[in-house]
């Protein structure tokens, strides 16, 4: 027993500090006022507790304050950790793969005056053959909410923000295009794709699912080369005195220039959970995966979203 | 005498003890049966008997009422199961909001927090129907099949299904008569839409997706019977034209350029099936029509690019040059439209539909007239923009589907997708350019092996001839004396 004055002592200041309570005025429904900190709030029995007035009825405060206890509450169980948990799962939602082996083709179109298609010309490049390689990635987070009060959470607004990082290459794939020097560089974009969901209501003991904004990785690989292996059986390519090793078509530079790859990859993800406190200001738990992630980007809520 | 006595006493005892030892024995027989049926006796009481039904029992029967054989198998069946109780679909609510996939079960307790009006609910209908096949379809379009309680069917009304060489609109009464049985197989739980595309034009038969009820299959099929019935009339009325994107995607592809199977299919997405059957002709905005060569074109790109050629043209040959090949256009121009407009004679003559063609050009073709060969540029490093600036490559349009129906459907991955390409009869599959992928079949089959889809050849009905065999020089002539 002697313990368990310091020990309430304890756990009343640790609630006060994790419920951010503080001296507040109430009002009765009377209009008589009464100036305390709100310790806890029991929703079954519908009543509050306070630090020097000790329990009071709900019913016994103006509506405003009633709404103020509850909200209060809600804040403090939605900001325990304990009984308001939060989890975020990295999934591959889909992907898509295309390869092909194909003849390179340069073809021009040109408009015929008061003609719907233009037309075409098309020139196959014999003897030379090209390898793409598409590889499309949707990958997203599913953000799991469950509340192990016993009580509801109201209005529960999830932000989620997705990072990632695509490459694109700076000049089109144009077979004539592989001479210059940026044929094969790319540049990296940062993306950023965020979504906003309000839950209505997170019952007792409810498990919610919600998902992040879907982030798309495209890998894409371009191989061209020649596959008129004459070399030993002496065909007429190998007779080129200024050939050499190297493969070379008219115009269309080096073969092994042909060459190019882009990739992306997703940086992470940026999570905000939040309800309306007490006071109207909103109250956010955050997540972030990795941990590092708020090193490599910020959440920046004065932008405007998308 | 004395030896006599002791003879007779000696018999006497021992007849006497014969009697005794025979009566003994008697009594020992007699007694070991007794015995016997004594201990059998014995044995059987300890024997556990089962109980045999009290009387009172029988007391409790109710005499069985006679009743005809037929009222007792019209009785309904009375079954208290949770499918049976559960709300009729009618009731659930099926919004567009959030997906919240996982729910636990109610719990009891104090409060008035039960609004739950706004959840969506569709995943948990769906779990919860699925196993009664509520609701869920069989279609089977043209030799694609699939099951789903979603459907929506996205086809071609473009001229390109109306072709001569496609079997002109004996194909496209095929694919009404396709419709009608895909449509009117429906259970009237499942929900479908249709929708129908004609270049940039797309029209859905409903804003949403609808229950295939037995009004809905009428007016649905009553919608597309209207379509492509007068070829004078081919395609989507830009009043008809009712799809206006949900939102804007981050894809290669601008907007303007997603046109025809794409913007159908971006419509039909946006719905959210479980799955889409797409039937179209061709894949691009730009298909050839000798070659096959389907593209989607860079519209904005495209008109630079021509503008950049015409100047370097004019640069080059200079206009008189130029001059030439205009004219030469506009004179044959001028008589491929009057074939045209002769052949249609002909066949309104015969009680034919008219023909559709793609391009004015497509009659000269047919009656063996070729264009003149079109200039090539010499130095194409000469141009700023480059003839593959002006059309999507294959990746573009990839990443644009894949954008397309991974922001519609995020965690829930793909729908099933089945494609259906209308061909002339007799189409040659292996060319050339398919073996590039340069056709529009040899692009839907790569699409469907990549989404784990199907994809079929839809074979039209044997060309359409026509009806007038035509010589360039009579119609040349006819119009010069037209214009005098």
């Amino acid at each position: 027993m002697k313990y368990s004055a310091p020990l309430l002592f304890v756990s009343l200041f640790s609630a006060a500090l994790v419920n951010g309570a503080e001296l507040r005025t109430f009002t009765n429904a009377g209009g008589k006022t009464m100036e305390d900190q709100l310790v806890r709030y029991d929703y079954d029995e519908r009543i509050a507790t306070f630090d020097r007035s000790g329990k009071v009825p709900l019913d016994t405060f103006s509506k405003k304050d009633q709404a103020y206890i509850l909200k209060w509450n809600m804040a403090a169980g939605f900001k325990s950790k304990m009984r308001f948990k939060t989890e975020l799962k990295k999934a591959n939602w889909a992907r898509m793969k295309h390869e092909q082996n194909v003849t390179p083709y340069w073809m021009d179109a040109l408009q015929v005056p008061g003609k719907t298609t233009p037309a075409h010309s098309v020139v196959m490049i014999d003897d030379y053959e090209e390898y793409t390689a598409l590889y499309f990635e949707a990958e997203g987070y599913a953000i799991k909410l469950k509340n192990q009060n016993f009580f509801p959470i109201e209005n529960v607004v999830v932000e989620s923000k997705i990072f990632y990082e695509q490459e694109h290459y700076q000049i089109p794939d144009d077979i004539f295009s592989s001479m210059e020097r940026e044929y094969d560089d790319t540049v990296a974009t940062n993306k950023v794709r965020f979504l906003s969901e309000t839950i209505p209501v997170i019952v007792p003991h409810e498990e919610v699912i919600v998902h992040s904004d879907c982030a798309i990785i495209i890998d894409h690989q371009l191989d061209r080369s020649s596959i008129s292996s004459t070399t030993e059986e002496g065909g007429e390519e190998d007779e080129d005195d200024d050939g050499g090793d190297e493969e070379v078509a008219d115009g269309f530079g080096e073969w092994d220039d042909h060459s190019r790859r882009r990739k992306g990859k997703v940086t992470g993800i940026w999570v905000r959970i939040g309800i309306e406190g007490p006071d109207g200001a909103f109250i956010w738990r955050q997540m972030v995966d990795p941990s590092s992630l708020p090193k490599k980007v910020s959440w920046d809520p004065t932008t405007a979203e998308p | 005498m004395e030896i006599q006595k002791k003879k007779k006493r000696i018999v006497a005892s021992s007849a006497a003890i014969l009697s005794i030892g025979f009566h003994l024995l008697l009594i020992l027989v007699a007694g070991s049966m007794v015995a016997l049926k004594f201990y059998k006796k014995e044995r059987a009481g300890f024997q556990v008997e089962q109980q045999k039904p009290k009387l009172e029992r029988r007391k409790l029967q109710l005499p069985q009422k006679a009743e005809p054989f037929i009222e007792q198998m019209t009785k309904p069946k009375l079954q208290t199961t949770a499918r049976i109780t559960a709300t009729t679909p009618q009731m659930v609510n099926i919004p567009e909001q959030g997906e919240y996939v996982k729910m636990a079960p109610m719990p009891s307790f104090q409060g008035g927090y039960t609004n739950f009006v706004q959840m969506d609910r569709t995943m948990e209908f769906n779990a919860k129907y699925r196993d009664v096949s509520f609701g869920v379809s069989a279609v089977d379009f043209f030799g694609t099949r699939g099951k789903a309680e979603k459907v929506v069917v996205v086809v071609d009304t473009s001229k390109s299904m109306l072709f001569d060489d496609r079997g002109g609109i004996g194909s496209y009464e095929m694919v009404h008569a396709d419709l009608q049985n895909v449509i009117g197989g429906m259970r009237s739980a499942t929900l479908f839409n249709v929708v129908l595309f004609d270049h940039q034009r797309v029209s859905l038969f409903n804003p949403a997706l609808l229950p295939a009820t037995p009004s809905a299959k009428t007016n649905v099929l009553a919608w597309i019977g209207g379509i492509n019935t007068n070829l004078a009339h081919v395609g989507i009325s830009a009043d008809a034209a009712n799809f206006t994107a949900k939102r804007q995607y981050d894809v290669p592809m601008a907007a303007s350029d997603i046109t025809g199977w794409l913007k159908g299919f971006q419509a039909a997405i946006e719905l959210k099936p479980e799955i889409i059957f797409v039937l179209s002709s061709d894949w691009g905005s730009v298909t050839t029509m000798r070659q096959n060569i389907s593209y989607f074109m860079k519209r904005e790109a495209f008109l630079k690019y021509q503008k950049e050629r015409a100047a370097l043209f004019l640069a080059e040959e200079g206009k008189e040059q130029m001059d030439e090949y205009m004219a030469e256009f506009s004179q044959l121009r001028a008589a491929a439209l009057k074939m045209l407009e002769l052949e249609n004679q002909a066949r309104l003559e015969a009680e034919l539909q008219p023909k559709v063609v793609r391009d004015w050009d497509e009659i000269l073709a047919d009656n063996d007239i070729e264009l003149p060969t079109l200039p090539l540029v010499e130095e194409p490093g000469e141009l700023v923009t480059k003839p593959v600036e002006t059309r999507y490559t294959l990746g573009e349009v990839l990443e644009t589907f894949f954008v397309i129906v991974m922001d519609n459907y995020r965690q829930q991955g793909f729908p099933q997708l089945n494609f259906v390409m209308l061909t002339a009869d007799g189409y040659t599959r292996s060319s050339t350019e398919g073996v590039s992928k340069m056709t529009s079949d040899a692009k839907f089959s790569d699409l469907s092996k990549m989404v784990g889809g199907r994809f079929r050849y839809l074979s039209g009905m044997p060309k359409v001839d026509n009806q007038l065999d035509q010589d360039l020089d009579d119609v040349l002539d006819l119009l010069d004396l037209e214009e005098m």
